[in-house]
């Protein structure tokens, strides 16, 4: 459908002393017409990790080419379905690959591919099934008033509707076990998917850590981002989701 | 009768006969006709013998006829844009799917 034939990976997906990583580690990176950053956010993490996927979330810019060219297996959406569909998308691929841990990533350049493997390591070790970044727990991270306010919000919320304390419960940087992958449902397409996480994580028994990470907000990644408002929309379709399921 | 009296008993005449129609070319099924046949003639009864929503209203202990209709019109409307939500919800989440599954494959084609 998109034409050009992606770099594919290969089928024994061993380890790779080069970038000194578990090969079973998949970077899943959703985007929706992230050209400009898509590029350096993909080389970022293919320093380090060799398995990367880009989901292409309908992207009406070159979101496609940029990821493939820097070295991307790139997923296709037709249309524009959301962070929450594109992350799914990308799991499932991931899965379908072999991968025995998945990582997601923010397409944007927010988040620092060196956080990575302090993700992973827990849940490599069995030790947990999830682990989720926490830009609070680190104490140089510059997060503007408005936007911390919101979030700060948004943890009193998850608490209180999925029973799970987080100091970080809108991170796009998680990584998660197979089983965990497998297990947990991800039916918001939207923004509303990252409280489903959490939702998902408290009723399905997972072990899961916060790890701190870095986050880092460009004149470009805010543009990008969500409004204060959206976040009331988070809320409403996440409560919206618990009542139809 | 009044003017809103024949405008009211002349669209539930309108919106039966659709209903009749609809269901007569299976566009909508038995419980749904039931319903809608039920419904506007409910409104044409209304439009006729006004005085009735008195009892009515008496019966839910509000003071007016036009208040307990609105009560209840404006409860039936919620409900219905709740479930219009739900539907549309569903929708979406099939598209959803429908496009992963077509993102997948073409994935798995070209590994």
């Amino acid at each position: 459908m998109t034409g050009d034939r992606d770099a594919s990976f290969p089928a024994d997906a061993g380890a790779d002393p080069a970038r000194g990583s578990d090969g079973h580690v998949f970077v899943v990176i959703p985007a929706f017409n992230e050209g400009p950053a898509i590029g350096e956010a993909v080389r970022s993490v293919r320093a380090r990790y060799e398995h990367v996927i880009v989901v292409d979330d309908g992207s009406s810019d070159d979101t496609g080419d940029r990821a493939r060219e820097a070295g991307a297996v790139v997923v296709t959406h037709l249309i524009n379905r959301g962070q929450g569909a594109a992350l799914k998308t990308g799991l499932d691929f991931g899965l379908r690959c072999g991968a025995k841990v998945l990582v997601t990533f923010d397409a944007d350049g927010q988040h620092h591919s060196d956080d990575i493997e302090a993700l992973v390591a827990p849940v490599l070790s069995g030790d947990f099934d999830v682990t989720l970044g926490s830009r609070f727990l680190r104490r140089d991270n510059r997060i503007p008033f408005v936007r911390r306010y919101i979030l700060k919000v948004g943890i009193l919320v998850t608490w209180l509707l999925s029973g799970i304390r987080l100091t970080d419960t809108h991170n796009g940087l998680r990584a998660f076990s197979r089983t965990a992958a497998q297990r947990i449902r991800i039916v918001q397409d939207r923004m509303a998917h990252a409280s489903e996480i959490i939702d998902e994580i408290a009723m399905r028994g997972l072990r899961y850590k916060e790890i701190p990470v870095r986050i880092t907000y460009s004149e470009y990644s805010m543009k990008k981002g969500q409004s204060s408002g959206a976040g009331f929309r988070v809320l409403l379709d996440f409560i919206l989701g618990k009542v139809a399921r | 009768m009044l003017t809103i009296q024949v405008l009211v008993v002349g669209f539930a005449l309108f919106a039966l006969a659709l209903a009749v129609s609809r269901f007569r070319k299976r566009s909508i099924g038995l419980l749904e006709f039931l319903v809608w046949f039920s419904f506007w003639s409910a409104v044409g009864v209304v439009g006729v013998v006004p005085d009735i929503t008195y009892r009515f209203a008496a019966l839910l202990g509000v003071g007016r006829g036009v208040d307990a209709v609105s009560y209840v019109t404006l409860l039936m409307l919620c409900y219905l844009a709740f479930r219009q939500r739900i539907a549309s919800r569903n929708l979406e989440q099939q598209l959803t799917q429908l496009v992963r599954r077509l993102a997948l494959e073409d994935a798995e084609r070209r590994r």
